[in-house]
């Protein structure tokens, strides 16, 4: 009888309508999407404050002036900051607000402007990747938390920050060295 | 025995009325500039046509911030929806500082920047005093 109940406790658990494993599917999912969205965030914020001809020939070609790459540019890191660190649940809500408008925005620009997909599947997949990172976004991290518990160990805010800067040097090393073709 | 509760509460009750108020001009106004003005942009309404072109945007950024424009205004008037306001909110500020910036970036004097600023300081208000059936229980940031 033991056995059974050990066995049935077992498979319940690893079951597909798991709670716990939901939960934990769901939390690696968040994650992952984050990460990748903080990741174009915080190259797209180098790429534009160092104005480097990528970006340059993107915006010319799309009729914008080049300073809209200082503004994009300051507020993109700190998008993508508040994404990454534990608490801040409104100011959350205004950097997937800021990263919507942002991808909507290029998608919406490259359509009609005229270009192909190739041109705007990109945005595209970022502003869908924004949103399903946005509803993923675990009980802490969002208002109205159901678990109020505050985060408060000290890793919890250095790991987000050091991924930040990590991504930021990864960025430096990567920057585009040819314009895109349209 | 004076009921020192209610003496007390006579200047929270002319305080909470004048947050009322505030908010409820600052909000209209959003409100309204943010529905004509969608408006106004998504058909092209020259006036607005000639200073976006000023200020080195494409004229198409007019269908864009039109319909953004618009859906923020019906957000901010609208009862409840605390958290699509908080992303209304956002964008205002976001497009107010950025035609703020996107003047001073172009050499634009004083007079030009009146109105972005004038506008941020009413998105920042609105925000700050919105009642607390307008907004989601947790952290001021």
């Amino acid at each position: 009888v033991t056995n059974t109940v050990a066995h049935a406790d077992l498979g319940s658990t690893a079951s597909f309508v798991s709670p716990a494993a939901t939960s934990r599917s769901r939390l690696v999912g968040y994650w992952t999407l984050t990460v990748i969205v903080a990741w174009e965030m915080v190259a797209g914020s180098m790429w534009d404050l160092l104005r480097i001809e990528y970006v340059r020939v993107v915006l010319s070609h799309l009729g914008y002036p080049p300073y809209l790459l200082f503004i994009l540019g300051v507020w993109k890191l700190p998008c993508a900051l508040v994404m990454l660190l534990p608490r801040f649940e409104r100011l959350k809500e205004w950097a997937y607000a800021g990263a919507l408008f942002n991808y909507s925005g290029a998608f919406a620009s490259h359509v009609l402007v005229g270009d192909g997909p190739s041109a705007w599947v990109a945005p595209l997949l970022f502003a869908i990747l924004t949103l399903a990172s946005w509803a993923l976004r675990p009980p802490e991290r969002r208002l109205r938390a159901a678990n109020p518990a505050i985060e408060t160990r000290l890793s919890a805010w250095i790991v987000p920050m050091v991924v930040v800067a990590v991504m930021l040097v990864a960025a430096l090393l990567t920057l585009p060295k040819v314009p895109p073709t349209f | 025995v004076p009921d020192l509760a209610t003496t007390a509460d006579v200047p929270n009750a002319a305080h909470s009325r004048r947050r009322a108020v505030a908010y409820w001009v600052s909000t209209l106004i959003l409100g309204i500039e943010g529905i004509v003005g969608g408006v106004l942009a998504f058909i092209r309404w020259a006036a607005y046509g000639d200073i976006l072109r000023h200020l080195g945007y494409p004229a198409y950024l007019m269908t864009i911030l039109g319909v953004w424009y618009a859906l923020a205004g019906l957000a901010l008037l609208a009862p409840r929806l605390p958290r699509l306001k908080e992303w209304a909110y956002a964008g205002l500020f976001f497009n107010y500082t950025g035609a703020a910036a996107s003047h001073l970036v172009v050499g634009d004097g004083a007079g030009a920047l009146v109105a972005p600023f004038t506008f941020t300081a009413l998105v920042v208000a609105s925000w700050a005093l919105r009642p607390p059936a307008r907004r989601l229980v947790g952290p001021r940031l």
